[in-house]
């Protein structure tokens, strides 16, 4: 522990000595700059001391810009040799305008003082001094507002194409002279969109600016929801606006981040729509064993910590339906924006649950004094799949050449249209069809409609938003309908007291979730062994006349289903209802000090059900009812959670100064009732009471965590920022000795720009640094062993002690996080980078460690281990164009991550992270000194010289274990291209996603080419394929084999690995929009006062992939299987339109 | 004004300092409360459940019962897994490694424990003595796997690793552990509640036979390595009386209504497409007794002699590279019992020996496919499963089947052999052997003349081997008599314990190298010896392979006692090489 603490010291010092050097460098610099508050003074009474002599124009310019108040206003472009000219001067202390005199003798320039600004031009023949005037005809004036009818103090309005100009008032009016003809003004602010305005005969023009998107916005929503300037945070925190979710939906929006945020890794399954989505920040935790989603981020929604429960790291091999994960229930439409907090900070305020990230959302309210505000927005999308398994269509059913109606295998002969006795036992022509899956599989449609209404007076404000969404799958009779209802309001009770209350209501329907992996119900999987010549139509209908269900292959009913069986006689149905709720009270108690308290609760109710039809007949026992059951689960979960916070904050001089101490109370509770039918005594009724065996079963679990924080933020002249956390946490999981454990952090932003006189170039640069500590503690009932007694088999009472030793003593884990970056914006804020480096330690692991069998436990809980993630993140955003009419924006993410097992246990090598308990292909494994996620598999058997040996004839023969390794799950970068272009009214954009390396195995490959579907299967079906390899006595192969001895011997159940290991490299056309917002013209009359319509895709083009027939971002689990794909659910393309309407 | 507000926050502070790091309720929170504590179990829910479990649910049933010892018996070959050429598999190993350990001695061992505390308050428990029986059966099948295992200290309770122990020094503790249980075993003890025992429903005295009868079984497997021992704890065990009818069986109900791990295992593999005849198994039954084959033949070919295939099947094997179709006209009354024919296809390309493609009507060929057959060769129409014989339907197809343990057609054939090796069983060689035979003919519906028949035939199977016990054929198979006692003795063994004695008949194999078994055609490159040979069958299983890297230590040490880890390395008890 303490060698940990002066670890973390040493790291910190390691990155903030790189600080350390600038501020040594800039010291003096920043010592002599001297005080700016200075009001509107004329150029005659402020002097300015010169450094040197004979400086250009430029410096001389940057000179006076850094010592006084006085800003220029000036085209670079055009007056580029004149900023070159040097200029006769003497250093020392002059008076601005002796200065600005001699400038503009020696360039050629002339010079207006507008307020604090300076406008240059050039000198014209018949100007005879350096300050004219312009000769007035007329004058127009107005007012400048922001968007929300303010106005703008400080806007230069400039007669195009002149240096006539003005500047707006405290109240952001204006006065400026015009010629007679008039002319076009240009309104300009930075932060602002620059607007063109023809003058025309008008006199009064008033106009609204608008933020401008391309800068980025300065504040964001740190730690604890508090809204922080963004140069003073010593991390990297990337915020994106809810619009750019919504803009192309998907049913689980978190998909819709996907390429969006550096080091944000969203991890797309092949489970079918509601399935879930994962999400890795900085590589996830590397936490090794612990409850599912351990990994995963908390999502934290209005400073109310929301359930994102997991399901689909439960599914393995064999399969199950993929329920989702919990976030999904977060509506879209209700996100103002998201910021995601990547590493130190994350974990040092939010406590355990943060310590893999935290995505902080913040949610739309109603604004104040802005009326009734209505808006529509309906998005109609269509959903169809993007790759389809890569099948052969030459080659029937059967074996060795011969058609055989009963073989499960495509080993047959070659389809000519001939006439065979097919397992229906009536004579067809054989055939195969292409477009088999694709006839089968529906359209999928997904309907989103979404109303909005928000209102506001001076003292309070409302949002009603609701969202409803419809959605058919695929797979036909699968639906998923949402939803989403929210009310906002905010009063502002007194001038101290403000209340912010929300409740929202979330209920989702889905209907018939497709089955993945190896579940027998998956019908993909079913499909990619199926015989080509067994069509889907053959299929239909799918029960006979006494309701049995009609199977190509009889013998095989424990392992196939008829498809249409599987969509209209078996089901599954979930119906959850989620109510966010969120009160906060806001009190000022003076303006140094506020606190403000709150309460908010995460409930969910879910219910499940799943039906395995009766009817499927096993011809050995007569019984028709195999594999029949009726599942019906019921859940109850909640969270809530109490805090507060009080803030004091001073300034000091130069010195900014907030502390603020805060409280936490969580309070988890869970309860599900359950209950399976067994084998189903009747057909046609589901009821948990009719069946072979129908117990039920319960579960609860409680638990409490209470923290107690403190933080300080220090601020030096704007442009150094210092915070230091401290959290405490009680846990009701840990033992007493350990129960209370706590946790530091501190970080540091020096913003060079606003410190010191950078070159032109760069228009804001900052270094930052952050260093932090965060623990987490177990799941409930962890500490002593209990038995579970039940009634099960021949209903005697049985029980079976715990197969994990548990430690009472076991200790919370620790994670240590370091960053270091840096942000940039160069030329005038046209190009932005932010750069971070980060290493992340977990250390005192709480393991489920493996142990000899013959201890009498499977597992030991201990606290060992320890795993490295390191990598760096970049941002890049740009605006190579930029004019009034044409924007192009640019944005690239580019983050990599390496995630390492330095150390697990004295004479521990090896932890199994996933196997395959059938035992059949790979495993998925942590070796220390190894990047975590090795697959290991096995190859062919090889000689000592490492070539393939093959037997007598000459096929290959398989290692006998599987301990060769594949690959590596881990990806070498993520990244993504973002690129936005606006042309009037019309936003057009697309977003590239590219996943660089990491492995994975296709399951589903391996049996298609042992059941000869597969497109690779068809070559040397007649022979001719001889093996480079020798014989076991080490003679050269020379024996020839054909496809079928060949793929039966390498695939299957039991495969060479190697031969079915991808790259699981893509890059794809993740997103593409475009949209028309009408012009104000058109609008004008109707009754709307905004309305735009679009198009998007997602998903459109998989411009790179290595596999055929699979998509690599098709994983069954975002667990550590990931690397591993089985019969998945076709990646889909979304594609549809989208309309908004503002009343 | 002032003070009051500092006062108002002060006070605000601390309360909320107190409430947010308070933990009085932490305690309580604790409490599980889906499950109870060790201070609320019996032994007997222990039991319960682990006799259940030990007897395997399909997933394990089919991993190590079936694809192990069933195979490395020929009961079946050609599964389709690494097991059909000798090599073991680490993950099923590793799987029924920890809960055989975790769940069946673990909960075995804590329900003794429960039990001898309870005694000690006054209250000797039978369930505690059937918990050592029990537990002395889960230790024996494991340790006949792998040799020397943990066993003194194998889940004691404390956590701790423990050593792995010689297999003499386990034998030696097993049979005094059978011993004493049943010694301590009375209808004076209370009786297990609720009708928790569904084994012999607490008839204590069938207990008392059952272990007996296994402190018999293990008495003859150490008949080479200690033969006296062997003797004596055999005639000791037989003296104190052993299962005496069918109605002694030790028989686990296995019922599909209780969901996945009831049913009788192999009604799954069934539905999975597997359970192929082996070779040696139909040239064990081929000819055997001299009975007309229990089927139609109408319309079938029957002892076809067949063609001539490609030569990759062993040499020892009298039908090797032969492709016969239809069915044998004279064969043991089980055998279609036990084999259906082949559901076949109509037309099979089959590539002969010359080079040429045959095409073929494989339906109703009642064959067995050879053992140890590469994944290639196995491949080929004339071993697929639809083109030999697989289990037949009264035990592929009847998830209601009890699963044997330990029969009186067994108990039979034991006695047969222990009379045979000159012990005092009771009754003679010949005598047992028959009672064996006709057991075992019951038990599968045979009729009384058809057995009787079988009985007294001196028709020879496929190698000479004949039924009655005083013929002798005379004939020699890879340089041995086929026709002694000790070869008809193990030969009707092998063949009554089928389904349920794979266990027994694997280890009869490498005790006695009886009955005749065909070498695997293609084994992996561990099996030096080709020939017919003992060392060319599997001889056990390694150890997991996590007991290398968890359990260095004791592994190594457990390595060099015992040999290389590897399935040719011959336990204690096997002294046949």
């Amino acid at each position: 522990m303490k060698l940990k603490f002066i670890n973390t010291i040493t790291m910190f010092t390691k990155y903030s000595i790189y600080g350390l050097i600038f501020q040594a460098l800039f010291l003096n610099m920043v010592l002599a700059n001297t005080g700016r508050a200075q009001k509107n003074v004329s150029v005659r009474e402020v002097k300015v001391k010169l450094n040197s002599n004979d400086l250009t124009v430029n410096d001389i310019f940057n000179q006076i810009e850094e010592k006084s108040d006085f800003r220029f206003a000036i085209d670079r472009a055009d007056l580029e040799s004149e900023l070159k000219q040097v200029v006769d001067i003497d250093a020392g202390e002059n008076a601005v305008s002796d200065i600005l005199l001699q400038v503009s003798k020696d360039s050629k320039t002339k010079f207006r003082q507008i307020n604090n600004n300076i406008t240059v031009s050039r000198l014209n023949l018949e100007d005879t001094e350096g300050i004219t005037t312009v000769k007035q005809e007329r004058t127009v004036s107005g007012v400048v507002t922001d968007e929300d009818n303010q106005g703008i103090p400080g806007v230069n309005v400039i007669l195009k194409g002149t240096t006539n100009g003005s500047v707006t008032d405290n109240d952001g009016n204006y006065v400026i002279s015009l010629p007679e003809q008039g002319g076009t003004l240009l309104f300009s602010f930075i932060g602002m969109t620059t607007q063109e305005v023809v003058v025309g005969a008008r006199s009064v023009i008033n106009i609204m600016l608008m933020q401008d998107a391309t800068q980025m916005d300065e504040i964001i929503v740190s730690s604890l929801g508090i809204e922080r300037d963004k140069k003073s945070l010593g991390y990297f925190a990337q915020e994106i606006k809810g619009d750019k979710i919504v803009a192309a939906r998907e049913t689980n929006f978190l998909n819709n981040l996907s390429g969006r945020v550096a080091g944000v890794d969203i991890q797309k399954t092949g489970n079918g729509p509601g399935g879930t989505t994962g999400i890795l920040i900085r590589g996830g935790g590397g936490f090794l064993s612990g409850s599912p989603g351990k990994n995963q981020p908390l999502f934290v929604v209005d400073g109310i910590p929301i359930d994102n429960y997991q399901t689909a790291t439960s599914t393995n091999e064999y399969g199950a339906t993929d329920n989702g994960n919990g976030a999904q229930h977060i509506n879209p439409d209700d996100i103002e924006t998201m910021t995601i907090l990547k590493g130190p900070e994350a974990a040092a305020l939010y406590g355990s649950r943060g310590m893999t990230g935290v995505v902080l959302i913040t949610t739309k309210k109603g604004t104040q004094g802005k009326g009734l505000g209505v808006k529509y927005s309906g998005s109609f999308t269509f959903e169809s799949p993007l790759v389809m398994p890569d099948m052969q269509n030459e080659y029937a059913q059967g074996a060795n050449g011969v058609y055989d109606a009963i073989s499960t295998g495509s080993w047959g002969p070659q389809i000519t249209g001939q006439t065979v006795t097919d397992w229906t036992g009536s004579d067809n022509p054989l055939t195969a069809d292409p477009d088999d899956l694709a006839n089968f599989l529906q359209t999928g449609t997904n309907f989103t409609n979404s109303i909005d209404v928000t209102g506001g007076t001076e003292k309070a404000t409302f949002r009603l938003g609701y969202t409803n969404l419809d959605s058919k799958g695929l797979i036909p009779n699968s639906t998923l309908k949402r939803n989403m209802i929210t009310l906002r309001s905010t009063a502002k009770l007194t001038e101290r007291f403000k209340a912010d209350a929300k409740i929202s209501y979330n209920n989702e329907k889905v209907v018939n979730r497709p089955e993945t992996s190896g579940s027998i119900n998956n019908i993909f999987s079913r499909y990619q062994t199926r015989p080509r010549n067994v069509q889907f139509n053959h299929l239909d209908p799918w029960m006979a006349a006494d309701g049995t269900m009609i199977l190509w292959s009889p013998i095989s009913f424990n392992g196939l289903r008829n498809p249409y069986w599987i969509t209209n006689e078996d089901s599954n149905e979930d119906n959850t209802d989620r109510i966010f709720s969120m009160v906060k009270l806001d009190y000022i108690f003076a303006p140094w000090l506020k606190a403000f308290a709150r309460y908010g609760s995460d409930f969910r109710s879910a219910q499940r059900e799943d039906t395995k039809a009766y009817g499927v007949f096993d011809p050995g026992s007569g019984s028709r009812n195999n594999g029949s059951n009726y599942f019906a689960q019921n859940t109850r979960s909640t969270e809530t959670n109490i805090d507060f916070l009080v803030t004091a904050s001073k300034t000091f001089g130069d010195l900014n100064i907030a502390f603020n101490i805060g409280g936490n109370s969580r309070h988890n509770t869970f309860f599900q009732t359950l209950g399976n039918t067994g084998l189903l005594d009747l057909p046609g009724v589901y009821n948990l009471s009719y069946g072979s065996f129908n117990r039920p079963a319960s579960i609860k679990s409680e638990s409490r965590v209470r923290s107690l924080y403190g933080f300080a933020n220090f601020g030096f002249k704007d442009y150094l920022f210092l915070d230091l956390t401290y959290r405490n946490d009680w846990s009701s999981n840990l033992n007493e000795d350990v129960w209370s454990f706590s946790y530091p952090s501190a970080s540091l932003s020096f913003v060079l720009s606003e410190a010191v006189s950078l070159p032109n170039i760069i228009s804001f640069a900052k270094v930052r640094g952050a260093t932090s500590q965060g623990a987490s503690d177990l799941d409930p009932y962890q500490l002593s062993p209990t038995y579970a007694i039940s009634r099960g088999f021949l209903n005697v009472i049985s029980t079976t002690g715990p197969s994990i030793l548990f430690d009472p003593k076991i200790r919370p884990e620790f994670v240590t996080s370091n960053e270091f970056g840096f942000d940039l914006k160069l030329l005038n804020n046209r190009i932005g980078i932010e750069w971070a480096a980060y290493t992340k330690n977990i250390t005192d692991q709480i393991l489920d460690l493996p142990v000899p069998g013959a201890t009498g436990y499977a597992f030991k809980k201990v606290n060992a281990g320890e795993v490295e993630s390191k990598g760096f993140e970049l941002m890049i955003s740009g605006s190579p164009v930029q004019t009034s009419e044409f924007q192009w924006n640019i944005m690239i993410n580019y983050a990599t991550n390496e995630t390492k097992l330095i150390e697990l246990v004295p004479g521990v090598e090896r932890l199994l992270l996933q196997s395959d308990e059938s035992s059949r292909a790979i495993r998925i494994v942590a070796d220390e000194g190894e990047l975590l996620g090795n697959i290991y598999g096995r190859d062919y058997q090889r000689d000592d010289n490492g070539s393939i040996v093959v037997d007598a004839a000459g096929i290959p023969l398989k290692a006998g274990d599987k301990n060769t390794l594949m690959g590596n799950t881990q990806q070498d970068f993520n990244m993504g291209f973002i690129n936005d272009f606006t042309y009037r009214g019309i936003n057009f954009g697309f977003l590239i996603d590219w996943k660089q390396g990491g492995q994975f195995y296709s399951q589903s490959m391996a049996f298609m080419h042992s059941n000869g579907t597969a497109q690779g299967t068809v070559s040397y079906r007649e022979g001719g394929l001889l093996v480079e390899g020798v014989t076991e006595d080490g003679a050269t192969n020379t024996n020839t084999i054909n496809a079928q001895q060949y793929w039966n011997a390498v695939a299957g159940a039991e495969p060479i690995v190697s031969e079915f290991m991808y790259d699981a490299t893509s890059i794809r056309l993740r997103e593409a929009y475009i949209s028309y917002t009408l012009p104000q013209s058109l609008v004008s009359g109707t009754p709307f006062n905004n309305v735009s319509v679009g198009i998007t895709a997602r998903n459109l083009w998989l411009i790179k992939s290595e596999v055929p027939g699979v998509d690599p971002e098709t994983s069954f689990s975002i667990s550590n299987a990931r690397g591993w794909e089985n019969g998945a659910f076709p990646s889909t393309k979304v594609y549809g339109f989208n309309i908004n309407l503002g009343f | 004004m002032k003070i009051q507000m500092k006062n108002t926050i002060v006070a605000l502070v601390c309360l909320m300092t107190f409430t947010f790091s308070c933990t009085d309720d932490f305690i309580d929170l604790q409490k599980n409360p889906n499950a109870f504590t060790p201070e609320n179990v019996t032994p007997s829910f222990l039991l319960a459940d682990v006799i259940s479990a030990s007897v395997l649910d399909p997933g394990m049933h089919e991993r190590i019962t079936q694809l192990i010892n069933d195979v490395f018996a020929q009961y079946y070959a050609n599964e389709g897994f690494s097991t059909q050429t000798g090599v073991t598999n680490d993950e099923w190993i590793s799987s029924y490694y920890a809960s055989y350990h975790s769940r069946f001695i673990a909960n075995l061992s804590e329900g003794i424990r429960l039990g001898r505390a309870s005694a000690a308050a006054g209250k000797p428990l039978n369930e505690t003595q059937i918990a050592r029986i029990w537990k002395v059966w889960v230790f024996s099948r494991a340790t006949d796997m792998w040799g020397d295992i943990p066993y003194f200290g194998a889940a004691d309770g404390s956590g701790e690793n423990p050593i792995y122990d010689d297999q003499q020094d386990i034998y030696t503790d097993m049979l005094k552990e059978l011993r004493e249980a049943v010694d301590s075993l009375s209808t004076d003890n209370p009786a297990q509640i609720n009708g928790q025992d569904y084994v012999y429903f607490d008839d204590i005295d069938k207990w008392k036979k059952f272990g007996n009868s296994l402190r018999l079984r293990l008495a003859m497997r150490i008949s080479e390595a200690d033969p006296v021992l062997a003797k004596s704890e055999a005639e000791s065990a037989i003296a104190a009386g052993v299962i005496a009818s069918a109605d002694d069986n030790c028989n686990i109900t296995r019922t599909a209504s209780f969901g996945w791990g009831f049913a009788y295992p192999y009604t799954f593999y069934y539905g999975w497409g597997a359970l192929h005849m082996s070779r040696s198994m139909e040239n064990l039954l081929t000819g055997l007794g001299g009975q007309d084959i229990a089927v139609d033949t109408t319309g079938m070919i029957v002892d076809d002699a067949g063609f001539d295939l490609p030569a990759i099947e062993h040499i020892l094997d009298p039908k090797a590279n032969k492709f016969r179709l239809g069915v044998p006209s004279v064969v043991d009354p089980r055998g279609p019992i036990y084999f259906s024919p082949a559901v076949g296809a109509e037309e099979v390309k089959v590539a002969t020996a010359a080079g040429d493609t045959v095409i073929v009507d494989t339906r109703n060929r009642w064959i067995g496919v050879p053992a140890g057959l590469s994944t290639g060769s196995a491949s080929l129409a004339e071993h697929v499963y639809t083109n030999v014989s697989i289990m037949g339907p009264s035990m592929s197809a009847d998830p209601e089947r009890a699963l044997e343990i330990l029969t009186y057609h067994e108990l039979c054939f034991l006695m047969a052999e222990a009379a045979q090796r000159g012990w005092n069983a009771g009754g003679t060689a010949k005598d047992w052997y028959e009672a064996g035979i006709t057991a075992s003919m019951t038990h599968h519906g045979v009729d009384a003349a058809t057995t009787a028949a079988y009985i007294a035939s001196s028709e020879g199977n496929t190698y000479g081997t004949t039924v009655a016990f005083d013929n002798d054929s005379g004939d020699f198979h890879d340089g041995a008599a086929v026709d002694d006692k000790m070869s008809k003795i193990i030969t009707q063994k092998y063949l009554a314990l089928f389904p349920d004695g794979g266990w027994e008949a694997w280890a009869d194999h490498r005790r006695l190298h009886l009955p005749i078994l065909i070498p695997m055609a293609q084994p992996d490159g561990r099996y030096t010896d080709r020939t017919g040979g003992p060392d060319a069958f599997v001889k056990r299983v390694t150890y997991p392979s996590t007991e290398e890297i968890n359990n260095s230590e004791f592994y190594n040490a457990a390595v060099s006692s015992q040999g290389p880890d590897l399935e040719t390395t011959n336990v204690w008890w096997d002294t046949n090489n």
